[in-house]
């Protein structure tokens, strides 16, 4: 068991250095830079902007960037922000718990609803509530993602005046309570497309289950549906159904690009797109690095649910 | 006879026992399955209504697509403009079935390109296995460590100049490898059948065999992913306009139009809600086409 | 020594005052005319260029009286609906002690180092933060900060300065001379990165006879020096004992929490959500009323509207403006006064110097093919001014006898036929293009190869008004031959050395706008040594990168002379018949001026928007009522 974590450990490492350097060869492929803004916009002399480059390490070769790129990475610097002049790994833990907060909430509410749509769906096969929960969920995987954001922000924040419509918080401060008003439109947003197609996931694992023979073996028995229900159909639907999510975790951060604009949270989506905008390469490459990071554990993690909850899989 | 036939065939008792002299062949299985789907019904109809007013938009669009009206903008709907107009004062049903033809091209483009690729390397490495698997597995594993979104971004800002031929490129090239990884294990399970040895020994090149023995067998999933690829490139599209680095609003598709329409969201959410919506109904229907498909492949599937 | 605070004597004699200090001290206390300033230094034997830094210390050089062109524009410009500043804001009710004020941007600052940033929005708050030697009011006087009167000698290079004692930094550090030393050192001084060293640069010594007197030693007599290390944000004076620090902090940390003599300062800042300040009860000046003041970050104007609309936010100007097609809106909402100011930004068509636009008529051309009035009145809805040339109608050199050209398609199908083209079959203008040499006169020469007026229109996307604009614009230059196809893309890829400014295979228009300073200097846009070196060089002047203009000869004269003359009537002469020699030759489309649109709750005192300064700079007069 653990020379199997340790070698997909190891796995991981040839491939995040991999994206490294396909990332900052991406971003050396991009016309302009922080710089070209600043010859537009300031009353500059050629000599500041020149020093200016300098500092910024703009007129170094491009082998000799990517290296420093590579060894700073390695100790955990990942370089300095263009835009803001401060360390690129400052600038993104500034926002990270945010996204952090949005993506737990998210994924609590989609994994009750994707359950009790999913499981209560197959059990009721082809009645009224697999009907209406199978309708919701297609209906849930159609959407494009921020325009659900959209018509909850114009239904509940701007015509009903129910919820905020934008932020975090409220700009005088605000306890818990007004944390969670904001945070009830854009963490269903976001959990949106998954309750979609975890549930129809669910649904379709389960119902599997349900028509194997053990489960038919204890319906036979005389066993009461419910302890059926919890002890062998559950557990057994659940074990694929944990591994989609640990990869699908991953895509909440992407999914997060989008909901954040909507609902300007302040959080690592809506940073990447700022960046964008300002061609911040550093910060954009953390937060690539962050991301692909992220997902190289969720599927490490899915791996390793997967090899636990199921005796029959060998661990090699 | 391959072993999806014999499978198809021994598992569709109910057809058996039909008056039939021989055995369907089995697309006749899977034809005969689809058209019992009534969400796969369904879907065809509307996707198939929605490409022919797409494609029919210069015959039936009331108003040209860049006619624009500034004395008009924004307006709500009329008799005159049935969803009213955009802020240039276009129509916006024009808009819609315009950017229909675009919005559907990006996404049935991409699924193509992005299923041909997947089909290719997959092919490649779930036949010749070694080395060459490992490395083109070991670039699947680097192109999926990626997150897409942020990569095609990213590359989207870079790009000069968004055209509709560079839309469809780059969201193909991030999204060829679930399809590549599921081809190559359908292929290293199937190269170890009798009849791919058999083939091989009598002295087959190995490009046929890929072609006329083993691919056959995978055109199930393989049109599934198809379908179901249209459907999330399209919302790909949309999304990538949204944000603003799509296709540049003088040609019109549903995402660019949502991109125009944020401005006006809270005075005029008609704008909004007109494109949603119909990406939200046109995905829909592509999608039980798919689920519609992914049945009638599948024999182990509840009906 | 100079005191700065003016005290009314009457009026006085000139021919009572024999020094410099003596007439500078009678100018401020308003005993003298600026022309009997003038004509009194020249008799006591004061050189001319010292006369003109003279002017400046009594902010009379770029500022003074309105001239009558300029009041009349103002009123010209007034929107239904909104309210023209006047003075500071005066609701009437009493003022409560204390409170908390939201005001709303839609840009995050990009660092909160004076020195570092790039944004307005990051001067916005750094003016209620930091302190200069002097600072402007918004009718452009200086009025003294952090030094309480000056000197400046004979000849004009020594300016001594009497710092203000008792102030302290919001650490509690004691502000003195040193700090004024250790802030001109690290401005010169690449390591500090400061973007903007005009004015430093020409201090050649700095000498502290005491610890509350500074004296500087300037390389020439050189005008506008008072102004430009006068200013709040960019000559910030900061405690030498941050520059002990070393650099890296200097540019990260003390970015996101800096430390000045400002009436307010930092307490928290909330990445993309809000700056929060607080009153420093140390501040030397008056004490602000407010407790606090949240600045907002929104991402957008729309978010920045509901707030206005609910009162989550209670102002919103400067960077945080509303702009013109916004305007309806919020005047609809009721909880919010909207405040009207002309500013110094020309939105306008760059056109880059190839082939057909180097030929005078064929920009007019283009000038009369453009429904500038009709975007003005109908997607502007009259909310800017129309532009000829590049000074502002707010400032006392614009020229009030300018009329510019209407919209009228057959007078452009005329110049470009006496340009030399002709339509050919598909109605597409054609004909043969100036050599390609810098030395020719491309209005008489047509040596180079035949071409197609083709031209590609770009813009800022983004925005929709901008997309309504090209669309038209683009439109109408079609519709009479001008083969014109529109473009649209994000800020960085235009300016970036692949933009359009740098192919030079395309005749390319570019809309945007280009902001004045307070000084009618206008080298950088039109001067030949403003021509950017390479496409990542500096210089405004990119749109003669292939080919010098055809008039550049006579606008280098021009601009170079406006730049140096001291006398406030010549200076406005020549700028005059530079705006006719620009309007002339059109080397850009002129479109129009536009303004700074404040939003502010009815019940807010003390409130003076000013195009001249920002949000932040009078914060300390700001108060609720009841």
């Amino acid at each position: 068991m653990n020379a199997f974590v340790i070698r997909r450990l190891l796995g991981a490492i040839p491939l995040l250095l991999g994206v490294s350097v396909l990332s900052f060869i991406f971003m050396q492929l991009a016309p302009g830079g922080p710089d070209t803004l600043l010859a537009k916009n300031g009353r500059m002399s050629q000599a500041q902007l020149e020093a200016i480059r300098h500092n910024l390490g703009l007129d170094e070769p491009v082998h000799v960037q990517l290296w420093k790129w590579i060894t700073n990475l390695v100790q955990g610097d990942l370089g300095v922000s263009f835009s803001q002049q401060r360390p690129v790994r400052d600038v993104i833990f500034d926002v990270f718990p945010n996204t952090v907060y949005l993506m737990t909430v998210a994924l609590t509410i989609s994994l009750m609803v994707a359950v009790i749509f999913g499981i209560g769906a197959a059990v009721n096969q082809y009645g009224w509530f697999d009907n209406v929960t199978s309708f919701l969920a297609y209906f849930g995987l159609s959407m494009p993602v921020f325009w659900f954001g959209l018509m909850l922000q114009i239904m509940f924040a701007v015509k009903l005046g129910w919820l905020p419509s934008a932020g975090m918080r409220s700009a005088t401060g605000g306890g818990t309570f007004d944390l969670i008003k904001h945070m009830i439109l854009p963490a269903l947003t976001l959990a949106i497309g998954s309750i979609g197609s975890w549930s129809r996931y669910l649904r379709s694992s389960t119902l599997e289950v349900l028509g194997q023979d053990y489960v038919r073996t204890a319906r036979a028995k005389g066993l009461r549906e419910q302890v059926v229900l919890i002890r062998h159909v559950l557990r057994n639907a659940m074990i694929p159904f944990l591994t989609v999510v640990a990869i699908d975790i991953p895509l909440y951060l992407t999914g997060a690009v989008v909901t954040e604009t909507v609902f300007s949270w302040p959080g690592m989506g809506r940073l990447f797109f700022d960046s964008l905008t300002k061609r911040d390469y550093p910060v954009l490459m953390g937060i690539l690095l962050l991301g692909a990071f992220l997902i190289v554990i969720g599927n490490l993690l899915a791996d390793l649910l997967y090899a636990l909850l199921d005796p029959r899989i060998s661990l090699k | 006879m391959s072993t999806a036939e014999t499978t198809l065939a021994t598992v569709d008792r109910r057809s058996m026992q039909q008056v039939q002299t021989k055995p369907m062949s089995p697309w006749r299985i899977v034809w005969r399955r689809l058209k019992r789907s009534r969400i796969a019904l369904v879907g065809t109809t509307v996707f198939g209504l929605v490409l022919l007013a797409c494609l029919l938009a210069p015959v039936i669009a009331p108003y040209g697509k860049n006619d624009i009206d500034l004395f008009n903008i924004t307006a709500p709907a009329s008799t005159d403009h049935w969803l009213g107009t955009d802020p240039l004062g276009r129509d916006v049903v024009t808009r819609l079935l315009y950017g229909g033809q675009l919005s559907l091209l990006i996404g049935v483009g991409s699924a193509v390109i992005a299923v041909t690729i997947g089909i290719l390397v997959g092919a490649v490495a779930g036949y010749y296995g070694g080395w060459t698997d490992s490395i083109l597995m070991r670039f699947v594993d680097l192109m999926l460590a990626f997150p897409s979104i942020f990569l095609l971004l990213i590359v989207a800002a870079i790009l000069d100049g968004i055209t509709v031929a560079n839309v469809i490129i780059f969201l193909a090239a991030f999204g060829w490898m679930w399809l590549a990884r599921i081809i190559r294990g359908e292929f290293l399970s199937l190269k170890q059948r009798e009849f791919v040895e058999a083939a091989r020994m009598i002295g087959v090149p190995s490009r046929q065999i890929i072609m006329r023995h083993l691919l056959p067998n995978v055109t199930g999933p393989i049109i599934v992913a198809l379908t179901l690829d249209i459907a999330l490139y399209i919302l790909a599209e949309a999304t990538l306009s949204f944000l603003g680095f799509g296709v540049k609003p003088e040609n019109p598709t549903w995402g660019n139009m949502l991109n125009e329409a944020r401005t006006y969201a809270l005075t005029r959410p008609l704008l909004v809600i007109a494109p949603g919506l119909t990406i939200t109904l046109v995905v829909l229907a592509i999608n039980f086409i798919g689920d519609g498909l992914r049945d009638a492949f599948d024999p182990t599937s509840g009906r | 020594m100079v005191r700065l605070i003016p005290e009314f004597r009457g009026a006085i004699d000139p021919e009572s005052l024999d020094d410099i200090n003596e007439l500078i001290q009678a100018r401020i206390d308003g005993g003298i005319s600026r022309r009997q300033l003038v004509k009194r230094a020249a008799q006591i034997g004061i050189a001319a260029p010292v006369v003109g830094v003279m002017l400046h210390a009594t902010s009379d050089m770029a500022y003074g009286k309105p001239s009558l062109g300029r009041d009349r524009a103002i009123v010209r410009m007034q929107t239904a609906g909104t309210k023209e500043v006047t003075g500071p804001t005066a609701p009437s009710g009493t003022p409560k002690e204390g409170g908390v004020l939201v005001a709303s941007t839609i840009e995050e600052p990009d660092t909160l180092n004076p020195w570092i940033t790039a944004l307005v929005t990051g001067s916005d708050v750094l003016t209620g933060v930091f302190g200069g030697l002097m600072r402007y009011d918004s009718n452009q006087q200086i009025i003294p900060d952090l030094a309480e009167s000056f000197e400046i000698s004979t000849d004009g290079l020594i300016y001594t300065f009497k710092l203000r004692q008792g102030v302290t930094f919001h650490d509690g550090a004691a502000f003195t001379a040193k700090d004024v030393d250790a802030t001109w050192k690290a401005i010169m001084n690449p390591d500090f990165t400061a973007y903007s060293q005009l004015g430093w640069d020409h201090i050649k010594t700095l000498d502290m006879p005491d610890d509350f007197t500074v004296v500087m030693n300037t390389t020439e007599a050189y005008a506008p020096f008072m102004a430009y290390i006068s200013d709040p944000v960019s000559g910030a004076i900061i405690s030498a004992a941050i520059f002990d620090k070393g650099p890296d902090y200097f540019r990260g940390d003390f970015g996101r929490a800096p430390i000045g003599t400002g009436p307010f300062k930092i307490d928290e800042w909330k990445a993309k959500e809000q700056i929060g300040l607080s009153r420093y009860d140390g501040y030397w000046g008056t004490k602000p009323k407010l407790d606090q003041i949240i600045y907002r970050i929104n991402p957008d104007d729309n978010t920045q509207l509901v707030q206005l609309q609910t009162g989550e936010a209670q102002m919103a100007a400067s960077s945080g403006s509303i702009g013109s097609s916004r305007l309806d809106e919020v005047l609809g909402y009721g909880t919010v006064d909207v405040y009207e100011r002309p500013n110094m930004a020309w939105s306008h068509l760059d056109l880059k110097h190839v082939d057909f636009l180097r030929i005078t008529k064929v920009r007019q051309a283009l000038d009369y093919a453009t429904p500038t009035q009709d975007i003005i009145d109908n997607i502007q809805k009259g909310r800017v001014v129309r532009a000829f040339a590049d000074q502002a109608p707010i400032t006392t050199v614009y020229a009030t006898d300018i009329t510019p050209r209407p919209y009228d398609l057959e007078k452009a199908k005329q110049l470009l036929t006496e340009a030399g083209l002709t339509q050919n079959g598909d109605g597409v203008w054609e004909g043969p293009t100036p050599t390609p040499s810098k030395d020719i006169d491309p209005n008489t020469d047509r040596g180079g190869p035949t071409k197609e007026f083709k031209m590609e229109f770009w813009y800022i996307s983004g925005d929709s008004v901008t997309q309504q604009i090209a669309q038209v614009i683009t439109q109408s230059w079609n519709s009479i031959g001008i083969k014109t196809e529109a473009k649209s893309e994000d800020v960085s890829t235009i300016w970036s050395p692949d933009g359009y400014q740098f192919n030079p295979d395309t005749m390319t228009a570019c809309m945007y706008s280009w902001f004045n300073s307070n000084d009618p200097d206008n080298m950088y846009y039109w001067h030949s040594s403003q021509i950017p070196p390479d496409p990542t060089g500096a210089g405004g002047n990119a749109i003669a990168y292939f080919f010098p203009l055809n008039f550049q000869a006579k606008v280098d004269e021009l601009t170079v002379a406006g730049a140096k003359e001291t006398d406030p009537e010549k200076r406005k002469a020549i700028y005059i018949e530079l705006q006719h020699l620009i309007f002339d030759e059109t080397p850009v489309v002129f479109l129009w001026w536009s303004k700074d649109y404040s939003a502010v709750q009815p019940n807010i005192g003390g409130f003076w928007p000013s195009p001249f300064n920002r949000l932040l700079w009078n914060a300390q007069e700001w108060y609720v009522t009841e």
